[in-house]
C-alpha cells in the first residue's frame, strides 16, 4: 500500500477521533453566547480554561491532520524521483501509528503558562519531546531514500520535497525546544511562535501542497505545467518563506509580542525586512497561479506515466477515464520498487480481454458498482 | 486512451458520442441555472424557517420577541445555520437520503451525475471522486489566495512601528481571519482534495466508498467557507479572538465570532464526512493483492510471509 494511502489512512483515524472536540467546544461557546450557559464564565461557576484543554486537545492532533497527509505525498514524490525504493518502508508506516497515538497526549503544550495544573508540564514536555522519534524516523528515512539515488533536481515537485525537509526540520527544531518549559516560558506569545508554527505548516504543509500539485498536475489535468516557471515559485518560495519566517525567530526571542498591530520601533528594522519577503513570497505564488491556469488550459498533453512512478495511478491515462479503470488492476509487488529489474507494482486484470473476446460485453461503467 | 471508457460506454449503451464530449451525462445550462435557483430558494426557506423558530421559542419561553442581547443575535445565528442546510436540501445534496428517510422509493443510480462532460460539471453536485477532487482542490486554492490576500495585509501594517494601513481591532480581525482561513479551508481540507483524486486511483477502486458523501463533504466545506468569509460583513466586524477563539475573549465578542464557531462546524463536518470516506474506501476497496504491510500473509501456503 503506497505511503500516501497510509498517510490519508492515518490522518482519517485522527480527524475521527480529534474533530468532535473542536465541534463540541465551539457548541459551548455558541450556547454561551446564545442561550447564556455557563460553560466559560468564571463569574457563573465556569471553568475559563477548560475551553483551552477542550480546544488543544482537537488541536494538537490538528496539526498532525495537516501534516501526514505531506508527509504521504513527500514519500510518493522523492521516492519517484530518486529512483530508489523508499527507505523503510515499514518504519514508515508505523512512524505514522506513533505519531497519531502521540499526538493525543500532548495536548497541554499549547498551555504551559495558561494557569493550568503544574504538575501536567513536566509529562506534557516528555511525551512533546518523545513525538520527534517517529518524525525524526521520517526524516531520516526521506534522506535514507535521497542517498545514492538519482535525484531529479529539474522536477518542481522534487525541488517543493526537498524545500520541504530542510524547512521543516529548522520548524521540527522549534519545536522541540518549544516543548521545553522553560523556553516555552520564555517566549510564550511572541514571534518565535508565529516562526514556528509558519515553518512547520507553510514551509512545511504548503510546501507538501505545492510539492503534490506539481506531482499530480498531469495526471489531474492531462496538460504538463511548465517546469521553468515552476522551478522560478519554487526558488522564490524558499527565499521568501525563509526571509520571512526566520527573522521572526530572534525578533521573538527579543520579546515581540505576536497578534499586535504596533510593536516597539526597535524591531523595526527587521519588520520592514520580514514585510519586503513577505510580499516577495505573496507575488510568487501569482507566478504558481499563472502557470497552474495556463498550463490547465494551453499547456502539452501530458502522457500517462511522466515521472516513471510504479503506483497504480499512473497506469492509466492522463486524466483517467470516466470510471477509472476499464480492467481491475492486481497488485503484485511493492509500490516503490525502483531500480529493482523487473520489478511491476500491478498488472492489469483479465475483464477487458473477456470482453475483448466477445463473451460479456461490458461497459465499463456498469460492471463497476460504486 | 482518455476516451476510450467514454465512448465504449457510451457505444455499449447506444448513445452518440462526440469525441470527449460524451453525452448522456453531464449537467445543461438549463439544469444548472435551476439547481442553483432551487439552493438558493432553499437557502432563504431555511432561513425563514430558523428565524421563525427563534422568534416561537422567545414568544413561549416569555422573553422579548425581537430584542436582540450584547452578543447573543438568535435572530441571525439560528437563520445562518438553518439556511445552509436549506442550501443543501434544495441543491439537491442530500435528496437521495431525504427520499430514502421519507419511505419515497430512491431512484437507481443513473451515473448521470458522475464524471464531468463540460465546465458546468464542476459547479453541481458531482458524485465522481475526480471532479470532487478538483473542486476541492481549485476551492481551496481560492481561499489560499484571500488568506494569502489578508497575510499581505498583515505585513502592510506591521511593515513599520505604528498603526498605518488597519486600526488595531481591524488587524486583529485580519489576523484571525488568516488563520482561520488557511488551516480550516485551506490546509486541512486540500489534502482532502488531493486524495480525493489521487487515493482511489491509487488504490485500483473506480470511486470512493461513498460517492455522495463525498460530494457532501464538498459542498459542506464550501458553506463553511461563505460563512467565515460572510463575517466581514456584519456589524461588529469579523471574528477576532485568533483562530483558537479562547473562551473569555470568544463568548463576549461581537457578533462575527458565532460566524466562527458555526463556520468551524461546517468545516469539520466536512472533515468527519472525508475521513470515513477515505477510511472506509481505504479498507474495503484496495486491489486484489494490495496489502498494509506489503506482506501476502494469508494468500498462501508460504511461511514466513513474502514481503516486498
Amino acid at each position: 500500500m503506497p505511503l500516501l494511502v497510509w498517510a490519508n489512512l492515518a490522518t482519517s483515524l485522527l480527524v475521527i477521533a480529534a474533530t468532535p472536540f473542536i465541534a463540541g467546544v465551539q457548541f459551548m461557546v455558541l450556547f454561551d453566547r446564545l442561550l447564556h450557559t455557563n460553560f466559560f464564565q468564571f463569574a457563573a461557576g465556569g471553568d475559563v480554561v477548560s475551553y483551552q484543554h477542550i480546544f488543544w486537545f482537537y488541536s494538537h492532533p490538528a496539526v498532525y491532520i495537516m501534516i501526514i497527509p505531506g508527509f504521504g505525498i513527500i514519500s510518493e514524490v522523492i521516492s519517484t524521483h530518486s529512483r530508489k525504493p523508499i527507505f523503510g518502508y515499514r518504519l514508515m508506516s508505523l512512524s505514522l501509528i506513533a505519531i497519531i497515538v502521540l499526538s493525543y497526549s500532548v495536548w497541554a503544550h499549547h498551555m504551559f503558562v495558561a494557569g493550568m495544573f503544574s504538575w501536567l508540564r513536566v509529562p506534557m514536555m516528555l511525551t512533546s519531546v518523545l513525538i520527534a522519534v517517529p518524525t525524526g524516523i521520517k526524516i531520516f528515512s526521506w534522506l535514507g531514500t535521497l542517498y545514492f539515488g538519482k535525484v531529479h533536481l529539474r522536477a518542481t515537485s522534487m525541488l517543493f520535497a526537498l524545500g520541504f525537509i530542510a524547512s521543516f526540520i529548522v520548524g521540527g527544531i522549534s519545536g522541540v525546544m518549544l516543548a521545553m518549559v522553560p523556553i516555552d516560558i520564555h517566549v510564550t506569545d511572541t514571534y518565535f511562535i508565529v516562526a514556528h508554527i509558519h515553518f512547520v505548516l507553510f514551509a512545511g504543509s504548503v510546501f507538501t501542497i505545492f510539492a503534490g500539485t506539481y506531482y499530480w498536475f498531469p495526471k489531474i489535468t492531462g496538460r504538463m505545467y511548465d517546469e521553468r516557471l515552476g522551478r522560478i515559485h519554487f526558488w522564490l518560495t524558499l527565499v521568501g518563506t525563509w526571509g520571512t519566517f526566520l527573522p521572526m525567530h530572534w525578533i521573538g526571542m527579543d520579546g515581540m509580542p505576536r497578534r499586535v498591530a504596533d510593536y516597539a520601533t526597535q524591531f523595526g528594522e527587521w519588520n520592514l525586512l520580514i514585510s519586503c519577503f513577505g510580499f516577495l513570497l505573496g507575488a510568487a505564488q501569482l507566478i504558481f497561479l499563472y502557470n497552474m491556469v495556463v498550463s490547465w488550459r494551453f499547456g502539452p498533453k501530458a502522457p500517462a506515466n511522466p515521472w516513471r512512478a510504479n503506483s497504480i495511478e499512473w497506469q492509466v491515462s492522463s486524466p483517467p477515464p470516466r470510471f477509472n479503470f476499464d480492467r481491475i488492476p492486481r497488485v503484485v509487488g511493492g509500490p516503490y520498487e525502483y531500480g529493482v529489474p523487473g520489478a511491476v507494482h500491478a498488472v492489469m486484470g483479465e475483464s477487458e480481454r473477456v470482453s475483448a473476446a466477445g463473451a460479456v460485453a461490458v461497459p465499463a461503467g456498469e460492471s463497476l458498482k460504486q | 486512451m482518455a476516451d476510450t471508457a467514454l465512448q465504449r460506454s457510451a457505444r455499449t449503451a447506444g448513445r452518440a458520442t462526440t469525441d470527449s464530449q460524451a453525452r448522456g451525462f453531464g449537467v445543461s445550462g438549463d439544469e444548472l441555472f435551476r439547481k442553483w435557483l432551487h439552493g438558493l430558494l432553499g437557502a432563504l426557506t431555511g432561513a425563514a424557517l430558523g428565524f421563525c423558530l427563534v422568534i416561537v421559542l422567545r414568544a413561549v419561553s416569555g422573553l422579548p420577541v425581537f430584542q436582540t442581547e450584547q452578543t447573543g443575535y438568535p435572530h441571525v445565528v439560528v437563520p445562518v445555520i438553518t439556511g445552509a442546510f436549506g442550501f443543501l436540501v434544495g441543491f439537491g445534496a442530500i435528496t437521495y437520503w431525504l427520499r430514502w428517510a421519507l419511505g419515497m422509493p430512491t431512484e437507481p443510480e443513473s451515473h448521470a451525475d458522475h464524471g464531468a462532460a463540460s465546465w458546468r460539471d464542476y459547479f453541481t453536485f458531482n458524485t465522481d471522486h475526480k471532479v470532487i477532487g478538483i473542486q476541492y482542490i481549485v476551492t481551496t486554492f481560492c481561499f489560499f489566495f484571500i488568506g494569502g490576500l489578508l497575510a499581505m495585509l498583515i505585513r502592510a501594517e506591521l511593515a513599520q512601528p505604528g498603526t498605518q494601513v488597519v486600526d488595531a481591532a481591524g488587524y486583529n480581525s485580519i489576523f484571525s481571519a488568516h488563520a482561520a482561513i488557511m488551516i480550516f479551508l485551506f490546509v486541512i481540507p486540500v489534502f482532502a482534495g488531493i486524495a480525493n483524486y489521487v487515493l482511489p486511483l491509487m488504490l485500483g477502486a473506480p470511486d470512493m466508498a461513498f460517492p455522495r458523501l463525498n460530494a457532501l463533504s464538498f459542498w459542506l466545506l464550501v458553506l463553511a467557507g461563505v460563512i467565515f468569509l460572510s463575517s466581514f460583513l456584519v456589524p461588529g466586524g469579523a471574528f477576532d479572538a485568533g483562530w483558537t477563539g479562547y473562551a473569555p475573549l470568544s463568548t463576549g465578542a461581537p457578533l462575527g465570532q458565532s460566524f466562527f464557531n458555526i463556520g468551524v462546524q461546517f468545516a469539520g463536518f466536512s472533515s468527519i464526512l472525508a475521513a470515513l470516506n477515505f477510511l472506509v474506501t481505504i479498507i474495503t476497496m484496495r486491489a486484489p493483492g494490495m496489502t498494509f504491510w506489503g506482506c501476502r500473509c494469508w494468500s498462501g501456503p508460504i511461511w514466513p510471509p513474502r514481503c516486498w
